[in-house]
């Protein structure tokens, strides 16, 4: 982890502080992405490739701007495809200060893969059991609590299409990049237990 | 940045052991923890392998030895062992993390699902879709009931005034052409874009977002799969082929997705070659839906050609055989705002990217007109023109079409309008319009996608192909004596 | 392994790739020795054969590649036929490893299969690659 005094640091030379999306298609990053960004994203091709990333700005809180980066579909850190070279590349060198991974609750064995990937990456990880909504129609129970216990990083629990659970995460993102800040080895995220 | 271990051990001590001299062994600096960087290159991730050859050289052949001892202890290789381990590790936190229900009974959609994927139901399916979405919706209501209504509006409202004004304020002939009159940016730049191409492009952009948003396009990739192994392509080149059938300039961009450089050529290609735009689909639907058999006729044409130049092409053209493989999403109900964004981003998109080069094509057909180059090289194409049993005024339909599809085709619509055309000449400019031009837009961006020592060859090879197929399919209607 | 019953060569499944192109291959319940050409009628059910399997019959547990499977079947994934990374990383990245259960829904003209509550849709080449062991069917 870099030292709090090197994200102060980069705060001071008003830098935006960062939050990159990974995940797989089809888990509804794009519907995340547009709830935190609203209108105003930019589209570009990474440079030197065909590969289109979207960037756009968010308030984590009031008159806190963040800019928000979705990266195109990722299914592991090692890449096959250009558009996984570019998320990697993204995640190496973009510097970013919470990586939510969006991860679909019907498929939580496979996607965790990624997570623990992430996770030994040393990247500061928010993971985001989406469409949960989906998984309870088929009876899947999912504890976000046991989930983040084990393996030591938020966990959040949304339904991007029907809104639930996407304040929570905006508070998240907060809550874990001050306690990221101060430095805590364990962060205290009781009070949002889903 | 140090080593960030999991909190649950992933790998076996034999791995774990091995990551951790590798981790002692690299010196220098990543974005990544050592860890990661370790466990890439035990992998044998190429990239990384690089890098820490290149920075880490004093260390990298023990690196690699470490590496080669360690596999030294499976049969398989490293790739496969260390992402079992881990998907283990990730499968004991997901059974203590969530419960599932005993085998769910198949849900309505999953139902639905079945029907689309079976030969048996699912291409009737396909070809209701095709039927209802394609030629209903775009083909007769998009290019035709809006298309008439918005020109109508443009020619009897718009045109007059703007050429009206542009005549008080500007004095000089040549700005006026530019302007307004027959081919100027105002009359004949946006008129098209707004009255022919936005309604129809806009009409596809609609169905093609309630397809993709169903999650039917992987259903409707895998049904094709077979069929497309044969023209060298995957079933996921459905995506960018049907896209065609409404820009191929935007179809042409999205062939990138497509995986091997093989494929992404063929489908340019074809995309190029025998796939006629929305804009192109619409008026030449118009010309001959009263003729179903020259209708029939065009479209057996195209789909040989596509077929057979697909087929070639995969003989020819070296490298493996493209594999199909593809996450089935569950069908769904499609979502309004879905389709309502992905509609609106794509043709924000088309409007950004390609009205600029709709205006520098009006402008370069001022151009041309104003030196007469473009008498020139029309004079070049008549005896071409003629030689396919074409009238001289075929010629300027034909270099227009270069400058934009549509404009190639809008023109032919306007002889045919006159009436001095039979079927079978028809037929043969609607085939050869087909399969002649990448408007100039796709040019440039099949130059921008595939580079430009890919983009001419497909050019050169589309140009005269065009005129002899032309020719051919004249010559077979002659001695046939098929009567359209 | 098939032991031909007029020359009494030996062979496995994949040597009886004088078949592959036929269309009948799935159905007809016959092999052609590699080495004479007889025509060998194996363990493989016929179209009769499978209808009557699909209906309930317990098989015991066997192992064969994907693209040998019949619809309805399902099972644990075994193993890869190729452990080369180039080849299977396509199938590890989308999350299909060995010890995951597997059933196959579909196999024409793509085979189509669920892991987990995924669906996937694959050609015949990646289904070979893919080794099963099969579990007893349900009633």
């Amino acid at each position: 982890m870099r030292s709090a005094k090197h994200k102060e640091s980069l705060k001071s030379s008003h830098d935006l502080k960062r939050i990159v999306l990974v995940g797989t298609p089809n888990v509804g990053k794009s519907v995340i992405f547009n709830f935190l960004t609203g209108a105003y994203v930019t589209v570009s091709n990474y440079p030197g490739t065909t590969v289109e990333i979207s960037r756009g700005k968010t308030f984590i809180k009031e008159k806190e701007t963040w800019e928000v980066i979705d990266t195109p579909g990722m299914y592991s850190l090692l890449p096959i495809t250009e558009e996984e070279r570019v998320s990697r590349t993204l995640l190496l060198e973009d510097n970013p200060d919470v990586v939510l991974h969006i991860i679909d609750a019907k498929n939580l064995e496979r996607m965790l893969n990624l997570t623990i990937q992430l996770v030994e990456a040393g990247l500061p990880v928010i993971v985001v059991i989406n469409m949960i909504d989906e998984a309870d129609k088929l009876g899947i129970k999912v504890n976000p609590a046991i989930l983040e216990s084990l393996i030591g990083i938020p966990v959040v629990a949304t339904s991007a299409t029907s809104g639930y659970g996407l304040d929570m995460l905006k508070k998240t993102i907060r809550d874990y990049y001050r306690n990221n800040i101060r430095g805590k080895q364990a962060y205290e995220y009781g009070s949002c237990g889903v | 940045m140090e080593a960030a271990v999991f909190k649950t051990p992933v790998y076996d001590s034999l791995i774990e052991k091995s990551l951790l001299r590798i981790e002692s062994l690299l010196i220098n600096n990543f974005h990544l923890s050592k860890r990661a960087i370790a466990l890439l290159l035990l992998q044998g991730d190429e990239e990384i392998h690089k890098i820490v050859s290149a920075r880490d050289r004093g260390n990298y052949e023990a690196i690699e030895r470490i590496i080669a001892d360690t596999q030294a202890n499976y049969k398989e290789p490293l790739y496969f062992v260390v992402n079992l381990q881990r998907q283990h590790t990730a499968s004991r936190l997901s059974d203590q993390a969530i419960s599932v229900p005993e085998e769910p009974r198949p849900s309505f959609s999953e139902n639905i699902s079945r029907l689309t994927m079976r030969p048996v139901t699912g291409i009737p399916i396909l070809l209701l879709v095709l039927y209802y979405g394609l030629y209903k919706f775009v083909g007769i209501f998009g290019a035709g009931t809006l298309v008439n209504y918005l020109e109508t509006g443009f020619e009897k409202i718009i045109n007059p005034w703007v050429s009206r004004l542009v005549e008080s304020y500007i004095p000089w002939v040549p700005v006026q052409e530019l302007l307004a009159k027959d081919y100027g940016i105002i009359t004949l730049g946006f008129r098209y874009a707004l009255a022919i191409v936005l309604p129809i492009v806009g009409t596809f952009f609609i169905v093609f977002s309630i397809i993709e948003d169903t999650g039917y396009l992987p259903r409707m990739a895998l049904l094709v799969d077979r069929l497309f192994k044969s023209i060298g392509l995957n079933g996921r080149a459905v995506i960018p082929m049907t896209l065609g059938f409404g820009c191929d300039t935007m179809a042409t961009m999205v062939s990138r997705t497509l995986e091997t450089a093989r494929e992404r050529i063929i489908a340019t290609l074809l995309l190029a070659l025998a796939i006629p735009c929305s804009a192109q689909l619409g008026i030449i639907l118009a010309i001959l839906s009263g003729r179903p058999r020259a209708l029939a006729l065009w479209a057996g044409f195209l789909l040989l050609v596509f077929l057979l130049v697909g087929y070639l092409t995969a003989k020819l053209l070296p490298g493996d055989r493209p594999s199909f493989y593809m996450e089935l999403p569950p069908m769904r109900w499609p979502n309004l705002k879905n389709i309502y964004t992905k509609t609106y981003t794509r043709m924000r998109w088309y409007f950004l990217e390609i009205m600029p080069l709709f205006i520098l094509a009006s402008v370069l057909i001022w151009l041309g007109n104003t030196t007469g180059v473009f008498q020139q090289l029309v004079a070049w194409l008549t005896p071409v023109v003629n030689s396919l049993g074409l009238p001289d005024a075929i010629a300027q339909v034909f270099l227009f079409g270069f400058f934009r599809r549509d404009y190639g085709a809008a023109g032919l619509y306007d002889l045919y309008k006159t009436g001095i055309l039979s079927s079978t000449q028809l037929v043969v400019t609607a085939a050869t319009l087909t399969l002649f031009v990448p408007c100039i837009a796709q040019l440039i961006i099949m130059i921008k996608e595939r580079g430009l020592k890919t983009a001419v060859a497909i050019a050169v090879f589309v140009f005269p192909f065009a005129f002899i197929s032309g020719y051919a399919l004249n010559w077979l209607i002659s001695i046939t004596g098929v009567k359209l | 392994m098939n032991k031909c019953s007029f020359c009494g060569y030996e062979f496995s499944d994949e040597a009886a790739q004088s078949c592959a192109g036929c269309f009948l291959r799935r159905f007809c319940g016959k092999l052609k020795c590699p080495r004479c050409g007889y025509e060998v009628f194996t363990k493989r059910p016929g179209i009769i054969g499978r209808l009557r399997k699909r209906k309930g019959n317990a098989v015991a547990a066997e192992h064969k590649s994907l693209a040998d499977s019949h619809v309805g079947d399902r099972g644990q994934i075994s193993g890869f036929s190729t452990y080369e990374p180039k080849k299977i990383r396509k199938l590890m990245s989308l999350g299909i490893y060995p010890g995951l259960l597997i059933r196959l829904l579909q196999v024409f003209p793509a085979y189509v299969f669920q892991v987990g509550f995924t669906q996937f849709a694959v050609d015949r080449e990646i289904a070979q690659e893919i080794q099963v062991t099969l579990t007893a069917d349900r009633p």
